[in-house]
């Protein structure tokens, strides 16, 4: 008895994608609460105005057989537009233009607590006058058995979970850039766009490296590294902390 | 501001004493009681509790009350309305939608507290249900298109993969007439 052949790459990638999205519980309460908390702390830096708050709604379908589906979005009082979309205005971030907008749209299923698709995009132009500029995230809802055959499992197939970027958010550009993601959730999803318009607001940097006394590999790795004996780098360690850069610091002076 | 969130942003920075909010199960209790500090003026001045005696003191801070005994907590609230006018920050109200103390609420014994609630009750499950013709009718005007069209023509990929697009998706979903279960 022979096993199946295991799925092409970008077939595995899909399958997992959709594992994660069957795996990952949420409520659109939930959801609603960290991205209220994600743009709280936006307002709080002053990339937006403090009002943000209050600006998300999780509006219900009508249809009895959607019962339970949520829509969440910008409210109409939200301080920005993009077309006939409410919108955010974003200000003081380093890479953009005051005036740039954070768009966002979310549908989670209240009853079987599962997120089903998103797209949230920032579009602005460079700071200094420079070109226009957006990038967005697209989950896109499950594909369906009776859709066109090349529209299988994702929107034509493309990755289920994939980044766009260019110059004009209102039409296809030649070439087109499009990158698969990994499983985010929304308001990663949204922590990730907004670090690529300010990099102070990366939402977890790279722990700095650091000097583990206690680890052999990591002593004799560092002492090669700065080219000092292991002696040295253990007395520089107690004196100064395990911290790379502050050793590096203490050999320079 | 006819949604949930905004309702609430508006009445934790208004003077009334008491707001009531409708939940319909303990899942979103939760999460209304995770946004509310959130959407408060000072998140720091925000309380948790289940015994309506604290109702009557810390009186500058934002109470989320949720009661172990909805009817007698609603009774005891009116009882001291009087008292409660001294508060600078609200309490808010949690009793279960269709539960007994939203059926004690609209009876007669309670038409003075009903009255005084009057625009300060929240029921989320209401609020935030979409007006399907004015959504329907302002997705014509924007696409030119019924959503059950654009719908259709999206998902067989024959609209372009836009920003746009991606945003009248779930637009047209809130209101199409015909979809997928």
């Amino acid at each position: 008895m022979t096993s199946a052949p295991p799925p092409p790459p970008w077939q595995a990638r899909h399958l997992k994608l959709e594992e994660e999205r069957n795996r990952t519980s949420l409520r659109p309460g939930e959801c609603k609460t960290e991205l209220v908390r994600r743009l709280a702390g936006l307002a709080q830096k002053r990339h937006c105005s403090p009002a943000v708050v209050g600006w998300l709604q999780a509006q219900t379908y009508i249809k009895i057989w959607k019962a339970g589906r949520k829509i969440i979005t910008f409210s109409e009082n939200a301080d920005g537009r993009f077309r006939e979309h409410p919108a955010l205005r974003l200000c003081g971030l380093s890479n953009l233009d005051d005036g740039a907008l954070l768009t966002l749209s979310i549908e989670v299923d209240g009853k079987k607590d599962r997120l089903l698709s998103y797209s949230i995009g920032i579009l602005g132009t460079a700071r200094g006058g420079g070109p226009p500029w957006y990038a967005r995230v697209d989950l896109h809802e499950e594909g369906d058995e009776d859709l066109r055959g090349d529209c299988h499992g994702g929107f034509c197939n493309h990755p289920l979970l994939h980044c766009h970027t260019g110059m004009d958010p209102s039409t296809k550009e030649r070439p087109e850039v499009r990158a698969p993601l990994p499983w985010l959730m929304p308001w990663e999803a949204l922590e990730w766009l907004l670090a690529t318009a300010d990099p102070v607001l990366e939402p977890e940097p790279r722990p700095a490296p650091r000097v583990d006394l206690n680890d052999d590999k990591s002593v004799t790795y560092w002492a090669q590294r700065l080219s000092i004996s292991r002696e040295r780098l253990k007395n520089l360690v107690i004196e100064v902390g395990p911290l790379v850069h502050a050793v590096k610091r203490r050999l320079q002076e | 501001m006819r949604d949930t969130s905004g309702f609430l942003w508006r009445a934790l920075r208004e003077s009334d004493p008491l707001i009531a909010v409708l939940y319909p199960h303990s899942g979103y209790l939760q999460d209304l009681q995770d946004e509310i500090p959130l959407l408060a003026p000072d998140p720091g001045l925000v309380r948790r509790s289940c015994d309506v005696a604290d109702a009557f003191t810390h009186f500058e801070e934002v109470l989320l009350l949720t009661p172990t005994d909805e009817p007698t907590a609603l009774s005891v609230l009116d009882g001291r309305r009087e008292a409660l006018l001294d508060r600078t920050a609200p309490v808010v109200l949690f009793l279960l939608r269709g539960g007994e103390a939203t059926k004690l609420l609209r009876s007669e014994d309670m038409a003075g507290l009903m009255s005084w609630l009057r625009g300060r009750i929240l029921d989320p499950e209401a609020i935030d249900r979409v007006d399907l013709q004015a959504k329907r009718d302002q997705f014509v005007v924007a696409t030119g298109k019924s959503p059950d069209v654009w719908l259709k023509e999206w998902r067989e990929g024959e609209l372009e993969d836009s920003l746009d697009n991606n945003l009248l998706y779930h637009q047209a979903l809130l209101v199409a007439e015909d979809g997928r279960p």
